[in-house]
């Protein structure tokens, strides 16, 4: 997925994310901000085409962030690792191992994630 | 709102319903409402309140924050406790537009043991709490009267004609007091689900988490042991109406259920979707090894122990994670977690503070040291709402988490004994059981003993000595009730 290209003078950085989710979501839980991105567009190929997904854009278990899913994803080149089972704002998530370096903006972290399934 | 004759007027019914109060949100209202005015004869106040569903979309109704109300707005009335200015009025009006949260009228009547609305709070109140409800139809808004050992409500749930009683309210601290309505001696919860679903409050079809959970006992067990009567006279029907959940019937959780039916837990909630295996046997009491042969799973192990026990015992036993039946745990009013994990016991505690539940962490593991022997350690922790979390007391820490998470599927076969797990479990019940009770008059203990399985050595783990009395800041009252996700827009993010 392209990231979109950053707006010129945007002092936010969850406004590309905006971008990427017109419905997108924040809640906290245990001290931590997640966002929710209702309907996600998954990478060409992946099935399902569209799901629920909940970005923590703070370091959790490991990782610098981490995309969680509503359900599994299954398409694209790479063998996934789904480590992550986790239930988050009393709803069910599933997570694979991917990594992505530090410094990203959200959106950016998202893109990078979703290579994951390309 | 003297004159406490309720009891002449016919009695709203009981709803499907509870009400858990923090101790501490319980503890504040009482000092304000004790507090001397120049004139009023009583003080009232009022309380935000959050919600949660349980199963069948039962309510869970969480008081969150207490409003005091200045002196100034109080007017001289010598025919009533206290009366209230349109200014305080119309300002909880303003609240409950602002904040779309129900609220709660407060007023205490300060003696120990049960209480109840008097004639004229019944005259007074209702007026006030449909403006609340008409300003805010998808809250549920109430009066709530406490005494200095008890409480009782009234509730004005969404889309219903009428209030009712809650099925219980719950006083959530050390020790946690159960309230359940004078009348209520048998609480059948799919009656009161088509009850309510008359006056328009909650779908009338069961769902199947609620089937489950249909009917719940609270009759005491036909054999009750005298040898217990110290716990109080309160305790055996107390001990008979509790819900107590527990996530996890391996080596420990299976000594819970052993322990809980001894003592006469009647309204057990269990969850384990793993069926017994050869390598079970050396810990998972009740277990045999024909069970294996056969794959029984654990929650039948459980439910033969029950039973065997307690033939009036009807345990509601999931054979899956609890995660898939979440609102099954909501319902209780103590959870049990002996899981294996950093992660499930973290996913555990956000679960039960964000429904107001005193949590019990058991676990055991056994640590290879180069060059010594084996040493063998558990903790037994009492996550309390309000209080320290597993957070704060350190035992749960992202490196913990990440660690365990680098680790996923490679957790291997860990060393698991029985003796530790009994050692821990029945320290967990001991607390338990003085929570419910209260019969060691303990009172805002905090609990995290470590274990020490080399020497048998069970003491207050040292954190507790520079812990404090702050307030936990992963859990704060704002964090309870169903989650809120709320929508991020270009004018939110420029408002930031």
């Amino acid at each position: 997925m392209p990231v979109p290209a950053r707006t010129k003078g945007a002092g936010d950085p969850f406004d590309e994310l905006l971008q990427l989710s017109p419905e997108l979501q924040q809640a906290v839980e245990a001290g931590v901000t997640y966002y929710l991105l209702p309907n996600l567009a998954m990478p060409p190929g992946a099935a399902p085409a569209r799901v629920d997904a909940l970005l923590c854009p703070t370091a959790r278990d490991g990782y610098e962030s981490r995309l969680y899913l509503a359900e599994r994803v299954s398409g694209g080149k790479h063998t996934l690792n789904w480590n992550g089972q986790i239930r988050v704002l009393e709803r069910n998530w599933y997570a694979v191992s991917w990594r992505t370096p530090a410094g990203l903006r959200p959106a950016q972290m998202v893109a990078i994630h979703l290579e994951a399934f390309r | 709102m003297s004159n406490l004759v309720d009891g002449l007027a016919p009695e709203p019914p009981v709803g499907t319903v509870r009400i858990r109060l923090v101790r501490s949100l319980v503890d504040a209202m009482l000092a304000d409402l004790r507090r001397p005015h120049a004139f009023a004869f009583e003080r009232v106040g009022w309380m935000s309140v959050t919600t949660g569903r349980a199963e069948d979309g039962n309510w869970l109704i969480l008081g969150q924050e207490y409003h005091a109300i200045p002196d100034e707005q109080y007017l001289s009335d010598d025919r009533v406790g206290a009366r209230i200015g349109t200014e305080a009025i119309h300002a909880t009006v303003r609240r409950v537009l602002a904040t779309r949260q129900g609220l709660f009228h407060v007023h205490l009547h300060d003696f120990p043991g049960q209480t109840g609305f008097s004639p004229q709070d019944l005259a007074d109140q209702p007026p006030l709490v449909t403006s609340w409800t008409r300003a805010c139809p998808l809250a549920p808004h109430g009066m709530l009267v406490l005494s200095s050992t008890s409480a009782a409500a009234r509730v004005w749930l969404p889309g219903a004609s009428g209030p009712v009683r809650p099925e219980q309210i719950a006083i959530v601290g050390y020790p946690t007091t159960l309230i359940a309505p004078r009348t209520a001696s048998v609480v059948e919860d799919a009656a009161q689900a088509t009850h309510v679903a008359e006056l328009g409050a909650v779908a009338a079809t069961p769902s199947e988490d609620a089937k489950m959970a249909a009917p719940i006992r609270t009759q005491p067990p036909r054999v009750r042991s005298a040898r217990q009567s110290f716990l109080g006279a309160h305790a055996q029907p107390v001990l008979s109406r509790a819900r107590i959940g527990i996530a996890g019937l391996g080596g420990g959780g299976s000594h819970l259920v052993q322990q809980l039916a001894h003592v006469g837990v009647l309204n057990v909630r269990a969850f384990d979707g793993d069926t017994v295996e050869e390598s079970n046997l050396n810990r998972l009491v009740g277990a045999l090894a024909s069970d294996v042969a056969k794959k029984t799973s654990k929650i039948e192990v459980a439910r033969r122990m029950i039973e065997g026990v307690l033939p009036d015992a009807r345990p509601l036993l999931v054979g899956e994670r609890w995660q898939e039946h979440s609102t099954l745990l909501r319902g209780c009013d103590l959870v049990f977690g002996s899981v294996d994990t950093f992660a499930g016991r973290h996913e555990l505690e956000v679960a039960c503070r964000r429904y107001g539940i005193p949590y019990i962490d058991i676990g055991m593991d056994v640590y290879e040291v180069p060059g010594e022997p084996p040493r063998m350690a558990g903790q037994i922790i009492l996550s309390m709402p309000g209080c320290a979390c597993m957070w704060c007391l350190q035992f749960l820490d992202e490196e913990k988490l990440a660690r365990e998470a680098q680790q996923y599927g490679d957790a291997g076969g860990r060393p698991q004994v029985v003796w530790p797990n009994g050692v821990l479990a029945s320290t967990a019940v001991g607390i338990a059981v003085d929570l419910l009770t209260g019969w060691t008059g303990q009172r805002d203990t905090p609990v995290y003993l470590s274990y020490d399985g080399n020497t048998g050595v069970i003491r207050p783990h040292p954190r507790l000595q520079v812990l404090g009395r702050r307030p936990c800041p992963h859990y704060p009252p704002t964090s309870m009730g169903d989650p809120v996700f709320k929508r991020v827009s270009k004018e939110s993010l420029r408002r930031r």
